[in-house]
């Protein structure tokens, strides 16, 4: 019988490919910027981030680091917001792809490239992580490195935003997908997307799988969080 | 110098996540003395990827 979600676990999406041709890359994370933005993927990272950073004081500067940054439109929105607050953050973009590390990095982000798995930071070095609509490119263990790295490197707080699994959400996207006027290959990779999302509690066993308890938070547009502070952390 | 020292203090070694040593010349890189790698830094943009590190 047919599966969505494993047809989407063994379908291969162009942003899986490190090998991907740059100017695909760039369109189709043009293309993801703006279904975030429409679509509410923006909206829970950011919202989800400025509710760790309540406990924060006024006039404070911190350090987020955003794991498969894409275009950084993001973590650029969330220190916006964090701004409202009196919060200064010093971005840092983490990509696979080169050409999306220096897009981020020509609209003010440190940018960089590496492997979500193995983040080359040092222990507790940045004050929050935020990994959004990226966690479902990975399976099974892999899924769990990734999310024990972004436990090991953060000190204040981790926020994963990710995607909502529902053949309704699917299809919504699928439909929305063409007003938005994105890609055919987005429009594709979308679908598998959403199939390659998660439901509340495999999200939050993926936490618990890397010795994290997170809070989950389900968000409109079909998102989902998971946010966490790290042992030991302050505040 | 091109990397910003924020960003400098707090990059390790994907591999060993030991501390790593920036140089600007000859070519401008990040050196791990442990494993004996150097990640090239590309127009200002590190590449931590250890497939595509160098021997040192």
């Amino acid at each position: 019988m047919f599966s969505p979600r494993r047809w989407a676990r063994g379908s291969v999406e162009l942003l899986d490919d490190p090998a991907a041709d740059a100017a695909a890359v760039l369109a189709s994370l043009a293309d993801v910027s703006r279904i975030n933005r429409v679509l509410g993927g923006r909206r829970a990272a950011v919202v989800r981030l400025d509710g760790l950073l309540r406990a924060e004081r006024d006039g404070a500067t911190l350090t987020l680091l955003d794991v498969g940054t894409g275009l950084g439109d993001i973590p650029l929105a969330a220190a916006r917001r964090a701004a409202r607050r009196g919060i200064a953050l010093r971005l840092v973009g983490l990509e696979h792809h080169a050409a999306a590390a220096r897009a981020a990095g020509a609209r003010g982000l440190l940018a960089l490239v590496a492997d979500g798995v193995r983040l080359p930071f040092a222990d507790r070095s940045v004050d929050y992580v935020l990994c959004s609509q990226l966690l479902h490119h990975f399976a099974g263990e892999a899924a769990v490195r990734l999310v024990r790295e972004l436990d090991r490197v953060a000190c204040r707080g981790v926020v994963i935003a990710d995607l909502r699994r529902s053949a309704l959400a699917a299809a919504g996207f699928y439909l929305a997908s063409f007003a938005l006027r994105v890609e055919p290959v987005t429009r594709r990779d979308g679908v598998i997307s959403v199939f390659r999302g998660f439901r509340t509690a495999e999200l939050a066993n993926i936490c618990r799988a890397a010795g994290v308890e997170p809070v989950m938070r389900r968000h409109p547009g079909y998102r989902l969080t998971a946010a966490w502070r790290p042992a030991g952390s302050a505040p | 110098m091109s990397l910003p020292k924020d960003l400098l203090e707090i990059l390790v070694c994907p591999k060993c996540k030991g501390d790593l040593e920036y140089r600007t010349a000859p070519t401008e890189e990040l050196v791990c003395r442990s494993c004996r790698l150097r990640y090239a830094v590309d127009d200002g943009i590190p590449i931590m990827l250890i497939d595509e590190a160098k021997p040192l």
